[in-house]
């Protein structure tokens, strides 16, 4: 098909604004699927994505639509991750398309999300149709959300379509507009091959699976590629399009999208953004806004059961085939065992993982309260990149320690305003934005640290604001910080497992409230045991278990010897779950005692 | 000649007028069946192997002082058919402070009895009534005075822990039982752990209860008062005046055999643990069946043998032997590492080839013996 026949587009929108049912009416009308075939929400095909609402791998249809100037249209929906976490994917799938359908509920109004993603679109130059979805619905206000799309978006509503994907209406309207208002692509079709990788999956019997969007020339079967960014070079075994089914074709036409496998075993060979051209005739210049996807927030990953380890590594192993973005590799803990320090985007991804983990794999584990990576620059000129807190060095061969920071967006009803200001301020937000948008709303926008974002923020403002304030974040580079190491000693020994890294005005009260917290947890043992938070070595916060004084002085006759037997069997079971450090018998919560401490 | 072995033999009488709210013991207020389980109780006894000789013998409960003194005569014509009894045993009955009139206890003396085991539990009138004991401190005083006047060694029940209890009323309470002459005293400390009435209350009104430390220090207090009095603090629990200690408990906790008859009356010998049917009708039934009435039965390895001893042992002031502890402690870490924290915070002891707990050690000893299983 030539390209003028072409348009790929993306739909953009917040948590439940409709993006999923959208699609899958487009996909019914253009009979890409049959009745029979329509499963609720077909793109999303995780379990988990299904169960959550939310998108984590990118995906592609190819719909063929006969529009109404009597030809026909191939349209390429890319569905892409919705999540902050994912936004680096997200940006690399906009860059695959011209156009997108910016979904808005017209019931609800513009959230961060819509904010977030839209500007996203915005940066790649995308064709921009707002969809004013769920008219149907009694309280929608369709002339409120498209003044607020104007306002607040920035962008021109005038030509916005207002439907419900949920009946259908104005469906056919949003077709016609994807073929009348997005562009067609416009690569030069004689140039050498230059094709956008924006997706990789992995697939047991085929090596690995990339989604690419070729910009100029064409990709054939049986050609050999080069990806520019990895220098590597493969033969392309297989190309074509998902119907949503793979359809296998002898090419790629200029502009088009569709799948390609090429022998490759190990997806981290593949990166996500890399130029795909010719191996005999490579273009010049790779596609622009290539850069790896890094993990920004990590925790410790240990199974419960010592004897799993194996079935741990096997497990992330499996995982990171199909996640290029999650990382891991082996780590001790004196007080946890063997387990994984493992990378994530975010702690969407986190808590992904951490699921499939456990539903999956059926495996039981202990986490380790999540931290942003740190960057050190040592007093010797070297920076170093720190990951876990107990790695950071010692605070005489620091020179400066700069963490993460990130732009949040925040969309709030005005009444939940000052509970919502008084969180972002006490987790050290600078404002940079603030607006009121009409109709009782607020927006936000504030630069916070990711540390402060990454255990509980989004529970809590959800919590501040009954529900109602929306939240996005990306991340905006580095900043230095006052920032400390708070080790926790149990008599004396520093545990590795509970090191965390504060900003030094909030180091004493956090010290405070995880030793009386950990106090809690750590039941009387045999001795005094003494919980101790120091700030290199000196101590700022103590706590006391007192010696355990009985337990129990039951009779113990003829008859009884089985039962006290008995007793004491289950009495140990119980005993299973600590953790043994020294002599200190700690259970396994305590290790997360530094989420549940109120900041 | 070898000296031919000796044997106890534990009769299970589980009948009660009422069930206490603290206990956990197997037992049922339908008196009507009493008759019929006793019968099957006498039967169950006289099928045991012929003339062997006890050296003690234990009526437990239950209530056995809720029994017809015709009814526990032929339980006892049944041991003395079956068994030869040593002119010297300990014969023990466990009696309720109200069922002990002149009249019972010249029955019980007729028939052998030698020592009477007294739930009095406490000398306070309050908490008597919390425990749902249908005597009062006045009726207990009396009883132990009549059964010592009446020839009758006496052991003397307490419980420690109880409600709105202070350190310094147990203490109070342990120098008037001290008073009252018993040869034996046993001490607990009340358990709310268990799903009884008790429990319920301790969690609605926790403050009425003594804490884990309070509770510790009664324990020490009473030991205290008792041993000063002359008392010999034998056994975790149990305290006597010399030549009183409990012939026939020493058996269990020593690993000595001994035979069991009634409801759900546990025995053992060597190797062997076993019990008897919880249900009076199932067990009436099996043993008119011409069964023996067993609910399980459990051989332990040379191993568990071992471990038990431990457990046992270390419950008396006399300890375990080193060698044993040492080769269990071999075969489990867990165990060793406990032990020696024990032994370097001073909770127990080793010296002339045993290994014994301190008095604090007791307290916590579970810490110890979960280690074991």
């Amino acid at each position: 098909m030539t390209q003028d026949r072409v348009r790929n587009f993306c739909i953009i929108a917040h948590i439940d604004h409709g993006k999923s049912t959208l699609a899958d009416r487009l996909l019914e009308r253009t009979g890409a699927l049959s009745q029979r075939e329509m499963m609720e929400q077909v793109l999303d095909s995780m379990d988990l994505e299904r169960e959550r609402g939310i998108t984590i791998k990118a995906h592609v249809v190819s719909l063929t639509y006969a529009a109404r100037d009597g030809h026909v249209y191939l349209l390429n929906l890319i569905d892409t991750p919705g999540h902050v976490d994912f936004s680096y994917e997200v940006s690399r799938s906009l860059a695959a398309c011209e156009g997108a359908l910016l979904v808005v509920d017209a019931s609800q109004g513009v959230e961060a999300q819509t904010l977030a993603n839209a500007y996203l679109a915005v940066e790649q130059g995308l064709e921009i149709i707002p969809v004013l979805n769920k008219i149907d619905l009694p309280q929608a206000d369709p002339v409120r959300v498209k003044e607020q799309i104007e306002h607040v978006v920035g962008l021109d509503a005038s030509g916005s379509l207002a439907i419900s994907a949920k009946t259908g209406e104005g469906v056919e309207e949003v077709l016609e507009a994807l073929v009348t208002r997005v562009p067609p692509p416009q690569g030069d079709p004689s140039a050498p091959l230059r094709a956008l990788v924006f997706d990789a999956s992995y697939d047991a019997y085929r090596g690995v699976r990339c989604l690419v969007r070729v910009v100029d020339g064409c990709l054939r079967r049986g050609e050999r590629v080069r990806f520019l960014a990895s220098g590597r070079d493969a033969e392309v075994e297989a190309v074509g399009a998902l119907t949503p089914r793979p359809v296998q074709q002898e090419e790629l036409g200029t502009g088009e999208v569709g799948f390609l496998f090429a022998g490759i075993k190990d997806i981290h060979q593949v990166r996500i953004g890399d130029t795909l051209t010719d191996a005999r005739r490579p273009a010049d210049t790779p596609l622009p806004g290539f850069r790896d996807a890094k993990p920004m927030v990590f925790a410790g990953l240990y199974p419960v059961d010592a004897a799993q380890f194996e079935e741990l590594r096997d497990a992330l192993a499996k995982l990171a085939l199909n996640d290029s973005a999650f990382t891991f590799e082996a780590d001790t803990s004196q007080a946890l065992g063997f387990g994984f320090r493992c990378g994530f985007l975010g702690l969407l991804h986190m808590e992904i993982v951490q699921e499939r983990l456990e539903r999956e794999f059926h495996l039981e584990l202990i986490t380790t309260a999540p931290n942003v990576a740190y960057r050190v620059l040592t007093k010797s000129g070297q920076v170093v990149e720190v990951e876990n807190p107990a790695q950071l060095p010692d605070p005489g061969r620091i020179a400066a320690i700069e963490e993460p920071v990130i732009i949040a967006t925040i969309l709030t009803p005005e009444e939940y305003l000052g509970a919502v200001l008084k969180l972002v301020e006490s987790r050290r937000g600078q404002q940079a934005r603030f607006e009121h948008l009409g109709g009782g709303r607020v927006l936000l926008e504030y630069r916070l640290p990711l540390a402060e974002v990454v255990l509980d923020f989004y529970d809590k403002l959800k919590s501040s604001s009954r529900g109602y304030a929306s939240f996005d974040y990306h991340l905006a580079g580095y900043q230095e910080a006052d920032l400390v190491k708070l080790d926790i000693l149990v008599n004396g020994e520093p545990v590795d497992a509970l090191a965390l890294i504060v900003h030094r005005a909030s180091a004493y009260p956090r010290a405070r409230t995880l030793a009386g917290k950990l106090k809690e947890m750590i039941p009387r043992q045999l001795f005094e045991v003494v919980i101790q938070a120091a700030i290199d070595k000196r101590v700022i916060a103590r706590e006391t278990v007192k010696p355990l004084r009985k337990n129990v002085i039951a009779k113990c006759y003829g008859g009884d010897i089985t039962r006290k037997r008995k007793l004491l069997e289950r009495q140990k079971e119980g005993k299973k779950r600590l953790k043994r450090l020294g002599r200190v018998d700690i259970p396994q919560d305590a290790f997360l005692a530094v989420l549940k401490v109120e900041t | 000649m070898p000296p031919s072995p000796r044997y106890g033999l534990y009769v299970h009488l589980p009948f009660c007028l009422y069930r206490c709210s603290y206990c956990a013991f197997v037992s049922t207020s339908d008196l009507t069946v009493a008759a019929e389980v006793v019968e099957a109780t006498a039967t169950e006894i006289c099928r045991h192997r012929r003339r062997r000789v006890l050296t003690t013998l234990y009526l437990g409960g239950g209530t056995p002082s809720l029994i017809a003194p015709e009814l526990l005569e032929k339980l006892f014509a049944a041991i003395a058919s079956t068994f030869t009894v040593e002119p010297a045993a300990e014969v023990t009955l466990e009696a309720n402070p109200e069922d002990v009139t002149p009249a019972a206890l010249a029955a019980w003396r007729k028939l052998g009895v030698t020592r009477l085991s007294l739930g009095v539990q406490a000398l306070n009138d309050s908490v008597l009534r919390l425990l749902e004991r249908r005597h009062d401190a006045r009726r207990a005083r009396a009883a132990v005075g009549s059964a010592l006047a009446a020839g009758f060694s006496v052991s003397v029940d307490l419980m420690l822990a109880l409600p709105r209890l202070s350190r310094e009323a147990v203490e109070e309470e342990v120098r008037e039982v001290v008073a009252l002459g018993p040869q034996h005293v046993s001490v607990y400390l009340l358990e709310v752990d268990k799903p009884h009435r008790l429990a319920v209350l301790a969690r609605e009104r926790p403050e009425l209860f003594p804490g884990e430390d309070e509770a510790a220090r009664s324990y020490l207090a009473a030991a205290r008062v008792l041993t000063g009095a002359g008392f010999f603090h034998y056994e975790v629990s149990n305290f006597a005046r010399p030549g009183f200690r409990a012939r026939h408990n020493l058996r269990t906790w020593r690993q000595r055999p001994l035979l069991a008859a009634g409801v759900a009356a546990h025995g053992h010998g060597g190797c062997v643990r076993w019990g008897n049917l919880e249900d009076p009708a199932a067990y009436a039934r099996a043993v008119a069946r011409g069964e023996r009435p067993l609910a399980w039965r459990l051989v332990l390895s040379e191993d568990e043998l071992e471990r038990e001893k431990v457990m046992l042992g270390l419950r008396l002031a006399e300890g375990v032997d080193w060698a044993t502890a040492r080769a269990v402690a071999r075969r489990l870490p867990a165990f060793a590492q406990r032990l020696d924290d024990f032994l370097s915070l001073g909770l127990a002891r080793r010296g002339n080839g045993r290994l014994r707990l301190s008095r604090r050690g007791w307290l916590v000893s579970s810490e110890l013996l979960q280690a074991l299983w």
